[in-house]
């Protein structure tokens, strides 16, 4: 480990399209399937991660060396989760949410998972759909009797776009 | 939220425009429905449950959401504004409607869980029920919101009573595991007993946050124990609290309000922000450097909600503060004396980054030249100085001209000129707004002259 032997030990990770990239270990534990991998010795060459692309993984490594920069203050990293992912469309999110889910990084998980929550607040049924490609199967029978039985949800949230 | 408009462009390539067909951003129905549940459990929970409608995969995602908070909306304030029957009916809407969702949801442990209605102690069983289901489900946050809009009128309602049964291990179904998980347990009028508050330190070793305000049974109460995770204590508003003793010792916040006993502060070597209200006829400068004689040299961000003005010039007498970086004054009043002693309290704190002082300044007092302008103290960090409740008042510009001519790094003056915490509940008059109008005009006059040009002024 990286404060045992005075130098800062770097991993090797793999992503699915065989693009390496190295990374401080201490910035890649932010991953706790990257942490049991270590822990398990399982670290000592390259780490292959089946589940994300080169693309994506470059994206999660830059923001392991971002937030591990910021000592332990909870505002500045919320700042910087906030900031870093202001400018990343809904493909990119997606990609991450998947990425964050398989590597185990609850910290990202959440920032991701609350900002495309951001994306679908108050607007209507129609308009989610539509933005994220949802097949409606109901049948208009089942779609009035879901409604019927979720009524409470349809008082009072106003939706700040066309149905 | 800023999503992308579907925009029908000939230039655009024929795949995009497929594409768009499809729905812009269609991967959202790749996801797994753990993450589906993630991304929904951040919306409100009628917004979640709004989302069943959307196909027969989302039917019954929402009930899988780590997070339930039963927000009132404006629910609260139809129950202050009706008669006692029709009150009473909303609340009984409210009870049902929380009752609904918890027969249906189906997740088993939580993140978090609110209740924030006017209730009271006729509705004990209920949310001590609920109660019982969040902490069944290891619950890691649990707020408990009874706050009410009827309290200053003379008939008020028994309250909540925190349940002793939901602590009590030899009853049957309470598991001690089930505090386990614990990390913020927050009650607003809800009467707790310390003996509940101190089962809550005992038996949640992850417990990082407590708050308890607005209490009306409490006398004793001790957060004691170097064991304690405890980061952020918040004991505001609790009338009948003659003791508090704190003794954490990974305690970074502190809120409280000054008692008319003592409040003791001990190995607390983390805490760096506080912050103190006290009502006028509590409040002493001498008690508040009493209790915060431990932590005064290291405090990073101090604020102080204060009843009337006399006290800030007492404030004088605190010792430097050589930590200080944010320094917040609230009161309801204060003379053009007092604002000018203000310049003696915040040259005690060297580090100072920011100031704000927030003022209710319904007295339109004057005096003239009270700053000792020949007194050079040149603040080297002071780089934000906000003023609300600015009223043009010769001290008030004086104050803010000390901060121009002092502040060697100063970056932005917000002056506010229609903050009035003391009539909050007042209605905008178009006089109001004439006279906040005409300050504005004053402040743009007084000041612009007088700004450097890299400080930014900025009038509310």
């Amino acid at each position: 480990m990286a404060a045992e032997t005075g130098t800062p030990t770097t991993l090797t990770l793999k992503s699915n399209d065989d693009e390496l990239f190295s990374v401080a270990e201490s910035a890649a534990i932010l991953s706790v399937t990257i942490r049991n991998m270590v822990e398990d010795g399982c670290a000592g060459g390259v780490i292959p991660l089946d589940n994300v692309d080169g693309k994506t993984l470059a994206s999660v490594i830059t923001y392991m060396n971002g937030i591990s920069a910021i000592p332990a203050d909870e505002e500045k990293k919320k700042s910087y989760r906030d900031k870093f992912l202001s400018d990343k469309d809904f493909e990119t999110l997606a990609d991450m949410v998947l990425a964050a889910n398989y590597l185990n990084m609850s910290c990202l998980m959440d920032a991701v998972s609350a900002k495309i929550a951001q994306v679908m607040e108050k607007k209507s049924v129609g308009w989610v759909r539509r933005k994220f490609g949802i097949e409606n199967d109901y049948t208009p029978e089942e779609e009035a009797a879901v409604k019927e039985e979720h009524k409470w949800t349809f008082e009072g949230v106003e939706t700040d776009d066309d149905n | 939220m800023g999503g992308k408009r579907v925009r029908i462009d000939s230039n655009s390539p024929a795949k995009k425009c497929a594409k768009i067909y499809l729905g812009d951003d269609d991967r959202i129905s790749e996801l797994p429905d753990d993450i589906l549940v993630d991304i929904i459990s951040y919306l409100s929970l009628k917004e979640a449950a709004c989302t069943s409608v959307l196909s027969s995969r989302w039917l019954n995602l929402w009930k899988h959401t780590h997070s339930l908070n039963f927000e009132a909306g404006s629910g609260i304030d139809k129950v202050a504004m009706q008669l006692r029957n029709e009150r009473k009916g909303e609340r009984l809407k409210y009870i049902a409607w929380v009752n609904h969702i918890l027969q249906s949801h189906e997740s088993a442990t939580l993140k978090e869980f609110r209740i924030c209605f006017d209730l009271s102690k006729s509705s004990q069983k209920a949310i001590t029920k609920w109660l019982a289901y969040a902490f069944s489900r290891q619950v890691q946050r649990v707020e408990v919101d009874l706050s009410s809009n009827l309290d200053n009128r003379r008939a008020r309602p028994l309250r909540y009573s925190f349940p002793k049964e939901l602590l009590d291990q030899n009853n049957r179904g309470v598991v001690s595991s089930n505090f386990k998980s614990l990390k913020a347990l927050s009650l607003n009028r809800v009467n707790v007993s310390s003996e509940a508050i101190e089962f809550f330190l005992r038996n949640c070793p992850l417990l990082e946050q407590l708050t308890v305000h607005n209490e009306k049974e409490l006398s004793n109460l001790e957060v004691w124990g170097s064991s304690l995770v405890l980061k952020h204590l918040e004991i505001t508003d609790c009338d009948k609290l003659r003791s508090l003793k704190v003794s954490a010792p990974n305690l970074t916040s502190f809120k409280f309000s000054m008692l008319w006993g003592e409040v003791l502060l001990e190995n607390v070597p983390m805490l760096v922000d506080v912050s103190v209200s006290g009502a006028y006829s509590i409040y002493s400068d001498k008690k508040l450097l009493h209790t915060l004689s431990c932590c005064i040299f290291q405090l990073e961000i101090l604020t102080l909600l204060l009843g009337r003005p006399e006290e800030i010039i007492q404030l004088a007498e605190f010792p430097q503060m050589p930590k200080l970086k944010k320094l917040v004054i609230q009161c309801d009043s204060l003379h053009d004396r007092s604002i000018i002693a203000l310049t003696s309290f915040i040259s005690a704190c060297p580090y100072l980054e920011e100031f704000v002082l927030k003022l209710c300044a319904y007295v339109r007092k004057s005096l003239v030249g009270q700053i000792d302008k020949t007194k050079k103290f040149p603040h080297q960090h002071l780089k934000v100085v906000k003023f609300c409740g600015f009223y043009s008042r010769s001290s008030d510009v004086e104050l803010v001209e000390y901060f121009i001519d002092n502040c060697v790094v100063l970056e932005k003056v917000i002056v506010d000129c229609s903050y009035e915490s003391y009539f909050a509940d007042d209605p905008v008059t178009p006089f109001r707004l004439s006279v906040e109008q005409f300050t504005r005009d004053e402040v743009k006059q007084h000041l612009e002259a007088k700004v450097r040009r890299h400080i930014e002024l900025v009038i509310l």
